[in-house]
């Protein structure tokens, strides 16, 4: 018998964390190993020794009241507009850029060209990725598909891959330090969007 | 205010700041028990403490976690280790002194131990003096599972290890702390 095994699945059976099967296969161990009884006993007293004995303190009466402050300054509508503001800017620039160039295209070549349709397709496949990411609850995959969607439509306007990660750079180095003001009122530089459904 | 940690996280995400109030106070007394532990009643637990919650409301509008007490602990963990590095930004927590102490330890902890001092028994006092003797690693499970009653698979998502490793680290910081607890027992009773 590895009483070393069962000794882990008598901490992981105190933790809640043991399946049936398991459960049963150490009950069954323990009912002929007298030193895994001891075992489980010791580490069951020491444990709820060291719970009740140890010292409880408290934080200071000034740090719960810098906390609570700060849980009213960062209000949750604040905090989303945070957290869209790398993105927000990068698709507010390359909304720009792509109506700057398509406006020049429009004007100089005497209508759209080819690259509108390639545009609209690349769209409509990030936003579906977006759109599957955002469903996943997964936050930071869903900011990097839109950061994706950003370079892609520069570069589509004919910016460089270099230029577009360059633009992608600024984008981040000039938000990263934003914080939302105190009264919760947004940044004038960031655009109007929508703190829900932005994508 | 009731609810459980979810409810409560929904509540402040609709702008109920009270809601979070509530869940600074449900889980202050296990987290700074935590810290003051980790740090062995280092001045700035309460500084630490602060730091945890301000990181953690800064972070809950990508919250995906299904533990928050872990989520919690988690920036706990990070929130010393970081600090242990900028006090001492020249060397490697991997490296170990002239003594071969852990580098983490002697930064976070040193040899004082404050901690003691606030435990309301004897026995206590004891219990923490003994919990400080173990090295950082296993005395984190230790905390971890005692103090804020986290599950193996999340000490070990934490400590960024496998479960075994966790559960082999709280066997031994048991197989440390029985010996020393028999001898405190036999002294408080005797």
């Amino acid at each position: 018998m590895n009483c070393d095994r069962m000794q882990k699945l008598i901490l992981l059976c105190a933790s809640g964390e043991l399946s049936p099967a398991r459960r049963s296969e150490l009950e069954r161990h323990l009912a002929g190993c007298p030193a895994c009884r001891q075992y489980g006993d010791c580490a069951a007293d020491v444990t709820r020794r060291a719970r009740e004995e140890l010292a409880s303190p408290l934080p200071g009466g000034q740090v719960m009241a810098a906390i609570r402050a700060e849980a009213r300054k960062r209000t949750p509508a604040g905090r989303v507009i945070l957290l869209r503001q790398p993105v927000a800017a990068a698709l507010a620039c390359a909304a720009c850029l792509a109506l700057v160039l398509g406006a020049w295209l429009h004007f100089t070549d005497g209508g759209p060209d080819s690259r509108t349709g390639g545009t609209r397709a690349i769209v409509a496949l990030v936003c579906t990725d977006v759109l599957e990411q955002q469903d996943a609850g997964d936050v930071e995959a869903e900011d990097e598909a839109l950061h994706a969607l950003a370079r892609d439509l520069l570069i589509m306007e004919g910016l460089s891959v270099e230029d577009a990660a360059d633009m992608e750079m600024l984008w981040d180095s000039s938000t990263e330090d934003a914080e939302p003001s105190s009264t919760g009122i947004r940044d004038r530089n960031t655009p109007e969007l929508p703190a829900k459904g932005y994508v | 205010m009731q609810g459980t940690d979810k409810e409560l996280l929904a509540l402040y995400g609709r702008g109920r700041t009270e809601a979070l109030e509530a869940l600074v106070e449900r889980h202050k007394s296990a987290l700074f028990g935590f810290i003051v532990n980790m740090t062995e009643g280092r001045d700035d637990a309460d500084d630490i403490f602060q730091e945890v919650w301000f990181k953690a409301i800064r972070k809950l509008g990508s919250y995906r976690h299904r533990n928050f007490r872990g989520w919690l602990v988690r920036i706990a963990h990070n929130v010393i280790i970081d600090r242990a590095r900028r006090r001492k930004p020249e060397v490697s927590l991997d490296f170990e002194d002239d003594s071969g102490r852990p580098v983490m330890e002697a930064v976070a902890g040193g040899n004082r131990d404050p901690a003691s001092g606030m435990a309301a028994s004897e026995l206590g006092r004891r219990i923490t003096r003994a919990v400080a003797t173990l090295p950082e690693e296993q005395k984190e499970v230790f905390l971890m599972r005692v103090r804020m009653e986290l599950p193996f698979r999340e000490i070990a998502r934490i400590q960024r290890v496998s479960v075994n490793t966790a559960l082999a680290r709280m066997q031994y910081a048991l197989a440390k702390l029985r010996p020393l607890l028999e001898d405190e027992y036999a002294q408080v009773k005797g």
